[in-house]
Formats: C-alpha cells, structure tokens, sequence
C-alpha cells in the first residue's frame, strides 16, 4: 500500500506541472497584469511603470517568469496578494479553516442523511416513504445551487428567522467558548445543507438503487436460506457491499465541496477560500488566484488517491 | 399399504401450484406436483432447463422472488408442518437448521465482502447459543470435514481466493454445520469442472452416509442420478411426468420423455454422431397448451388423443408412476376417457 501510494503521488507530478504551465498561460492572457495591483494609482508616469515592470521581472521572457514562479511556489512562497498586500499564504491560511469547517458540516450531514434515507428506501422500494424521498432527491438534483440557497435564506433566515444568512462568526464573541463555536454552528448550518444537498440526494438514490440490485444477488439468498434475518440481510450483508461505492465517493467530494463552496461560500457571504477565489477574480489578484486554482487541482488529485486507497480499505477483493 | 417407520414422511408435498405474476396474470411454473422424502433418502429431480426444478426448491424452502412469485395451492409438510402457512419467523428457524440448501452457482452464493469464517459461524449463530470461540472451531472443524486443507486459514479469508469446488465445499460445509435432516442440492456441480464434479459428489455420498440426511438431489444429468439416487422424480414443463426407483426408472422407464432423456447419454460403445436429442423445445409459461399432453408436440409416440385428452399422473406398474396417455391408468377418467384440464 505505501509503495502503491508513493508511485501515485509520484504519477501526480507531471499533471501538475501541466495544470501549473495552464494557469501561468491563463493568468498571462486575461486582462491586466498582476502588476496592475501594485501600482501607486497617483503616479502614472510610463517611466515609474517601466521602472516598476523592470524591477518586479514583467519584462523578463515568459518562460523565466515561469521558472521563477514555480521555483518559489514549490519554496512555499505564493507570491503577494495584490489586493491584501501580504503573502498568498497567509491569506488562504487565514480562511481555510472556514472552509474546512464547512466542508466537514456538509460531508456530515449529507453522508448522515444518505444513510438514513438510503437505507430505507433501499429496502422498502416502491412505497409511499420511497417515492417521497425520490420527489424530494430528484427536486435536490434538478433545483441548481444557487436557487436552493436563495430560498434557504429567504426561508430560514429572513422568514422565520432561525438561522443566520451570512458571514461564520457573530462579532465579538471571544474565541473559544462555548458561544463562540455554538455560534460558528449556526452559521454553517445553511450553507453546509444547500452545499451538501446535491450529493445528499444522489447519494440517497444511489444507495437505495445498490441496496436494491444487491437483494437480488444469489449471496443474499444463501444467506437466508441459511436462516439469517432480513435486518441481518440488510444491515451487514447488503450494506456492507453497498457502502464501498459510496465510501470511494468520499474522495472525490474533497474536490466538488471545495469547489461547490465557490457558489455557496459567496452567495452566504461566508468567508472561505470559495469566496477568496471570486473575490481576487473580481479584483484580478493573480498570485491569489493562480494558487487557489493550483490548490483546486492538487485537491482533486488527491481525492482520487484518496478514493483508490479507500477502496481498497473497504474491499476486500482489492489489495494494492 | 401397510405403515411402518420406514414409510414415515420427512417431507410430503400435496397438490403444489407456484406460479408468477406477469402482465398481471398468474402463469404457473410447477402444478399438480405431488412427492414425497423420506428420512435418509436420495431423491434426485431430473428434468430440462425450465422445467421448473428450482421454482420447486425455492417453494419448499420459502426463497422464491417475493416480488411476483405465488404458491397458488397446495400443500408442503415438513415433519407434518405446512411450510406454506408458517410465519416468516418460524420459517426461518427451519431454514438453515431442519432445511439446508446448496446453490448451483458457487462463484456468487457467498457473500464476497466476508471471510468464510464469518459465513459459516453466522449459519451457526442464527439457530444456537455458541460463544465465539467454540463457533469458530467449529467452523475450521466443519471445512476439515467438507475436505479442505489448511482449515485454520481458510476461514479467514475471503471467497475470491478460493476456486469454485472450494467454494461449494465451504457451501456443503454451512449447509451440514446444524445437521439438517433434509438438504436440497440444486444443481450442485453443474457450474463446475468435470473432475471438480466428481469430487463434490463424492463427498455429498460420504455425508450424507456420516450425517443420515435426506438428499433431494436436482440435476439434468442422469448419470449423477443413477450415482447417488435411491429414487427419480422425472419433470417435464413444470409437471412429474415420471417416478420411480432408480432402477427400475432406468431398466424399464414408462414415460416417452424418460425414454428421450435416457436416449441422449451417450453411450461408450456407440458412434457419437449418432446421439439422440429431444426435438423441439419445452413450452413457455405462457404458451402451455391448455388441454392435452404437455409433451405431445415433441413426443416420438404421440396419437390422436394426446392432443385432446389431459393426462394424469398414476401408477402404472406396483410404485412406478407415470402421466402417459399410453397407460389406461392416466386417463382422467378410465371409464369415459372424459378430458382433463392443465391448470
Ligand atoms: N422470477 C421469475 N419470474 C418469472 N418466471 C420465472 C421466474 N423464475 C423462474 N421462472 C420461470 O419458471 C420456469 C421454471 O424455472 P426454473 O428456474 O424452476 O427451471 P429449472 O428447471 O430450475 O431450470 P434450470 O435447469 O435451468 O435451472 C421457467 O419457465 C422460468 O422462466
Ligand atoms: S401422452 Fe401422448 S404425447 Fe404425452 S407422452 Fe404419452 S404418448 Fe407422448
Ligand atoms: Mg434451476
């Protein structure tokens, strides 16, 4: 498994100076330099533009530009954020855990709820209960996120007041206590539901149509007719083989959650790096940008790596 | 007759009918089924694919696909109990315990996701107070019976390391592990290698002499029949054309179709290009005639009234019965030769 793991990562490597060689080119084509930002706005003069492009190495030809960017990348210096005037490091540190926290919420609650709803439907096909959660999934599928997240705000936050709509934190409140993380709760508790939504209903559909096409598997029937209960049937036999797709599922949702979070993150004001990114989109923070969007691949390169080794974790018939 | 413990009844089907529903519409795949095992003793069940051997099975064991399947009459007495009308929890007691079934696909009949170990303690489990321990040597101790090497590690691992006759030794071994008195083998060796086959017959023989058990075998393999049968139920498009002991079964058999299937073993001494087949196919559930002999489109020895006159199923020689318009017997009504219907 190490060696395994070890030659994967190792594989990683020419993709990502791929990805890096796009972003760079990317970055280099949109409109305006990563300089624009660093410019004194009262002094337009071409000479001290010139002067500042020499300096900063914009004039240098694009593929030591390169070079000098990747070699300080891989040195952990990101660059300066044009708009915050500190190391991209910092500034994606400092949201982080936001997103982190979020994400954690919405893989909870949407791997809870699968279960649950999964499990049932999986098992009593066809009824009342089953096509209700089926109405409900397809709604979630169909409804795009952003919508969802209109009408969670309208309802819960602004009709009946329940939940707050926007930011992590209320103000003030001292780090730490009790009320503090009572508080960061219920700010995420919205975005965390409309960002886990959409895999919380196909996960459920999912699980209940395996739950489905493994009852009818011959090993379900030589288990009863050995005598083993229908709850034993379901609860160890069938979901033990259905929990490995869904299990391996969980590896690629590191990468859909941080980037769902680009949506959500913006819509509730919560200050993620999905906010960050749209943000230093908006005021062409290149260095900030160019490493999220670096960060965004390496994320769901590794959520591959991630879903191989679980499945073979889960799945007894895989051994790397 | 008269009663004496050997003739006692371990199982006794009366008058079974198991049909499914399609197009709303119940079509029946076995009816008019009567038969009958007693303690210890092999009774194979012949018949071409289709014919209804499995619905047969799973209606004895209560496995059939709940979705559309229907045991539209009859009765199924096991030690005198209907298993027809027992409720789910008490069925299930029986299955396992009284009633033990192998499959014929032993690639998929385990669970791939759990050790053999696992598979075999939980057969154990599920009808006795056994600790852990205890029900783990007895599992290494029940694979050592069913004749497999190196037990203590077998039961740790997982059924894709094991071949296919292992597997269904491990099948063998959960199906005798609460000593069963009856054990259904649905084809046990036909997904199997010829000398894999051999070998796994062998040991259900030695078994079932060690575990005086009841045997009801089915097969399409007359030769696996006359191996280990005491007696032969004969089926043809979900009917019992034919039964007997197996040797006179073999020696003077009374239905066209037994014929038939004798007919196509080849024989050692005979030219193989001669091989006789069974023209024509059997008739789908749907399309079964619904007066008549079921076999008369295929049948070399078929007459006027086979067509018209629905059989019965009757002795024609002392313990030999047969459903041939051929015999007197069979006819729905000897003295007016009136119809019968296929239900
Ligand atoms: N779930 C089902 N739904 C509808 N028809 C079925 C179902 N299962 C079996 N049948 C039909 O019932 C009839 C008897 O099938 P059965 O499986 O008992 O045959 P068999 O004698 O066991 O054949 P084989 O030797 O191939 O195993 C067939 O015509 C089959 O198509
Ligand atoms: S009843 Fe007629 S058709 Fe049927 S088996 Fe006998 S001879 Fe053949
Ligand atoms: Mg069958």
């Amino acid at each position: 498994m190490l060696a395994y793991t070890l030659r994967r990562l190792f594989s990683m490597i020419p993709l990502l100076i791929l990805v890096s060689v796009v972003v760079f080119s990317l970055a280099h084509l949109m409109p305006g330099d990563p300089f624009s930002g660093e410019i004194d706005p009262n002094n337009t003069s071409t000479d001290y533009i010139e002067e500042m492009r020499e300096k900063l190495g914009y004039n240098d030809p694009i593929t030591v530009q390169y070079k000098r960017w990747v070699t300080n990348f891989v040195q952990g210096d990101l660059g300066k954020s044009t708009t915050y005037k500190k190391p991209v490091l910092d500034v994606i540190v400092e949201r982080l855990p936001n997103t982190i926290f979020l994400a954690l919420a919405a893989l909870i609650i949407t791997y809870i709820l699968a279960f649950i709803l999964g499990m049932y439907s999986g098992r009593k096909p066809y009824t009342v209960g089953d096509n209700l959660i089926a109405t409900f999934n397809y709604t979630g599928i169909a409804i795009p996120q952003y919508i969802i997240a209109i009408v969670a705000i309208y309802f819960f936050a602004f009709q009946l007041g329940w939940l707050p709509s926007n930011g992590s934190v209320t103000p003030g409140l001292e780090e730490g206590t009790f009320a503090y993380w009572n508080d960061r709760m219920l700010h995420v508790i919205l975005p965390a539901i409309t960002l886990g939504l959409f895999s919380t209903a196909s996960y459920t559909q999912f699980l209940r149509n395996d739950i489905i096409q493994n009852s009818e598997m011959d090993y379900v029937r030589s288990a009863r007719a050995r005598g083993t209960s229908e709850s034993h049937i379901y609860n160890q036999h069938i979901l033990r083989n259905s929990i490995i797709p869904l299990v391996t599922f969980f590896g690629f949702d590191l990468a859909t959650l941080i980037g769902g979070a680009i949506i959500t993150e913006t819509i509730f004001t919560y200050p993620g790096i999905g906010m960050l990114f749209i943000d230093s989109v908006n005021t062409r923070d290149y260095p900030v940008v160019m490493s999220l969007t670096l960060l965004f691949s390496l994320l769901t390169l590794v959520g591959n790596l991630v879903s191989d080794l679980l499945y073979g974790v889960v799945d007894p018939r895989i051994r790397y | 007759m008269k009663e004496s413990p050997y003739d006692k009844k371990l199982l006794e089907i009366k008058n079974l009918q198991t049909g499914f529903i399609m197009d709303g519409k119940l079509h029946n795949a076995i009816t008019d089924i009567h038969m009958d095992v007693k303690p210890k003793e092999v009774v194979g069940v012949v018949g071409e694919s289709g014919c209804g051997k499995s619905v047969l099975s799973l209606s004895i064991m209560q496995l059939l696909p709940m979705a559309n399947s229907k045991i539209a009459a009859g009765e199924i007495l096991f030690n005198g109990k209907d298993l027809t009308k027992l409720p789910d929890k008490e069925m299930r007691h029986i299955r396992g315990k009284d009633i033990a079934m192998i499959f014929q696909e032993p690639m998929t009949a385990l669970n791939p996701v759990f050790t053999i170990g696992f598979q075999l303690k939980e057969a154990l489990f599920n009808h006795i107070a056994i600790s852990k321990k205890d029900a783990r040597e007895k599992a290494i101790h029940l694979l050592r019976q069913v004749g497999i090497s190196r037990p203590d590690k077998v039961v740790n691992e997982y059924p894709h390391q094991l071949s296919g006759g292992m597997r269904q030794r491990v099948m063998i071994a959960i199906a005798i592990s609460l000593h069963p008195k009856l054990l259904i083998a649905d084809e046990p060796t036909t997904a199997l290698d010829v000398t894999v086959q051999a070998q796994i017959l062998e040991l259900l023989n030695e078994i079932q002499n060690e575990e005086d058990m009841a045997i009801m075998l089915i097969t399409h393999d007359l030769g696996v029949v006359a191996e280990m049968a005491d007696r032969v139920i004969v089926m043809y498009a979900g009917q019992i054309v034919e039964t007997s002991n197996v040797i006179n079964l073999f020696h003077s058999p009374k239905h066209p179709y037994t014929e038939a299937l004798l007919n196509s073993i080849p024989k050692i001494d005979e030219d193989i290009s001669k091989l006789h087949t069974i023209q024509g196919i059997v008739p789908s559930l749907q399309n079964m005639p619904k007066t008549g002999c079921r076999f008369a489109d295929r049948c070399p020895k078929a007459f006027e009234d086979c067509s018209k006159i629905t059989p019965k199923l009757a002795e024609v020689v002392d313990g030999h019965h047969a459903r041939c318009l051929l015999y007197e017997q069979c006819y729905p009504n000897p003295s007016n030769k009136q119809e019968g219907v296929n239900l």
